[in-house]
């Protein structure tokens, strides 16, 4: 150690030794018990949910994009002097052959990341689906599926289906977002409106830069749903506070591909162990096994092989039950596909 | 199911751990009131995962648990400024002037680094951990953890001369 080190360390000493915090063993324990009373009449929603989180869209074997250079990501119908796009960068060669949803007619599509939705038992989660949006466009594509709604029936969008993006703007670190007057008709609670709000600043970040933040504009103006009043710009929440901890990029719902099958997504697992398991139409446990994300300490990356005949599977991906029925009951996200 | 004993050992956990963690929280975040919610969301996430935690790896896991629960918290409550400009008062009690000013000055250059580099001092020279353990706290590689400290000590240096003010 250096003496500047040892300087710091001493003045940590003597700064924080004499520090108290009050820490009441029973207060620790109330709150244990509430966490364990909410996993106990948890469960039925969450077998729901479990058996229940599907997907229905198109989407390949892909990263998310490290590469974000997609040309001219914005497009906003009163400014229409932007370049003409340059040649779609390196889309990946669809898995399927449904048709992209997003915006039928545009020549070239790039998949994108939209949130959506999902009700649990520690309250609503964001989601997200992989939509196919016009690579020209990829930022506005995506806000206007996150819109139109997430094509699985058990996920959910608090935004009034018929509201219209009216205009976007990326400023490099803000982005400014105006939709149409409709936007005011969703009628949330306090925790939902804020959710909402993370749904469409986690899809456009996703799209344009996840460090920046979002100024919402509703015909304009400052939106207020009755709660808040959203007048400043609005960052990402931390993803363990709004994201389920598990999820599944691809394959996507429906999708025929072909073994050895890769499964990819984001989970935040304790120690980088995510459970799978895949079951075949009939319902037999054909394969199961860990997984390794990239980081056992926050969202990351995982992804697995899966040798497989052809035939119609469905993969489950779950967190390690935590606590033996301690806390709450572990997340788990499913998808089938089938294999050609 | 919760064995015999299991509530008596995690009680005596809490007792024994909670000033520590309570004093590293502190330093993380600077506000007494938030360092104990921290503490006591890091106890209740302990307990749930207690089963699966080596006796001797307890600490260790509370220490990790609070080192990313105090990200979690203070974005959620002070939207994106990352911790209180001006550390309140550790203590009520009247206090030494001399105490009262080093915690201030300690707690002012704390709140000046970024997070990480905050959370790698704190835990580095506060807790004394290795940089493996460190590494292995904050979920970082040990080469991360060796830059975050050179930049940490970099600009605490530069802190330390009064026109000295971070990015």
């Amino acid at each position: 150690m250096t003496n500047f080190e040892n300087q710091l360390r001493d003045d940590l000493h003597a700064a924080a030794d004499g520090v108290e915090i009050h820490v009441d063993p029973d207060a620790v324990a109330a709150a244990h018990a509430r966490a364990a009373r909410r996993s106990a009449i948890g469960w039925g929603a969450l077998a729901a949910l479990v058996a229940a989180v599907v997907v229905g869209w198109v989407a390949t074997a892909w990263n998310p994009p490290t590469d974000r250079a997609v040309p001219d990501p914005l497009q906003t119908p009163v400014d229409t002097a932007s370049p003409a796009p340059s040649p779609t960068p390196s889309t990946p060669t669809p898995a399927t052959t449904s048709a992209p949803t997003a915006t039928p007619g545009a020549d070239a599509t790039t998949p994108a990341l939209v949130y959506a939705v999902v009700d649990t038992e520690i309250g609503p989660r964001l989601v997200r689906e992989t939509r196919w949006v016009p690579a020209a466009t990829p930022a506005r594509g995506a806000l206007e599926a996150m819109l139109a709604g997430p094509l699985d029936p058990d996920h959910h969008s608090a935004w009034p289906r018929n509201t219209r993006v009216l205009g976007i703007a990326d400023h490099g670190d803000e982005i400014t977002v105006d939709l149409s007057a409709e936007a005011l008709r969703a009628d949330v609670g306090a925790e939902a409106e804020s959710l909402m709000v993370q749904q469409l600043v986690w899809t456009v970040t996703e799209a344009l830069n996840p460090d920046a933040r979002v100024l919402l504009r509703v015909d304009g103006a400052v939106p207020s749903w009755g709660h808040q009043e959203w007048s400043e710009p609005v960052a990402r929440a931390d993803a363990d506070a709004v994201r389920l901890f598990v999820g599944i990029d691809t394959p996507s719902e429906g999708d025929a591909v072909d073994s050895p099958v890769t499964v990819r997504g984001e989970a935040w697992v304790f120690e980088a162990n995510l459970l799978y398991t895949v079951t075949d139409a009939a319902g037999a446990v054909v394969a199961d096994g860990y997984a390794t994300t990239q980081d056992g300490t926050t969202f990351a990356p995982y992804a697995f092989d899966l040798d497989l005949t052809p035939g119609t599977y469905t993969v489950t991906v779950r967190e390690d039950d935590a606590s033996d029925g301690e806390g709450r009951a572990p997340f788990s996200e499913s998808r089938t596909f089938r294999v050609r | 199911m919760t064995g015999p004993g299991l509530d008596e050992e995690f009680t005596a956990f809490v007792r024994d751990a909670s000033p520590a963690l309570g004093r590293t929280a502190w330093l993380l975040c600077g506000d007494r009131d938030l360092a104990a919610d921290l503490v006591q969301a890091t106890l209740v996430k302990t307990f749930r995962a207690w089963r699966r935690i080596a006796p001797e790896a307890r600490l260790a896991y509370a220490r990790r648990v609070l080192a990313h629960e105090n990200i979690d918290r203070w974005r959620r409550r002070h939207g994106e400024v990352a911790v209180a400009e001006v550390f309140d008062r550790p203590d009520a009690a009247p206090t030494p002037d001399a105490l009262v000013a080093e915690r201030d000055r300690v707690t002012r250059m704390l709140a000046a680094l970024p997070d990480t580099q905050r959370r790698v001092v704190v835990l580095r020279y506060y807790d004394d951990l290795s940089e493996r353990q460190v590494a292995e706290t904050l979920g970082l590689s040990v080469a991360a953890v060796k830059s975050a400290t050179h930049r940490a000590l970099t600009a605490l240096r530069t802190h330390e001369s009064p026109e000295g003010v971070s990015a």
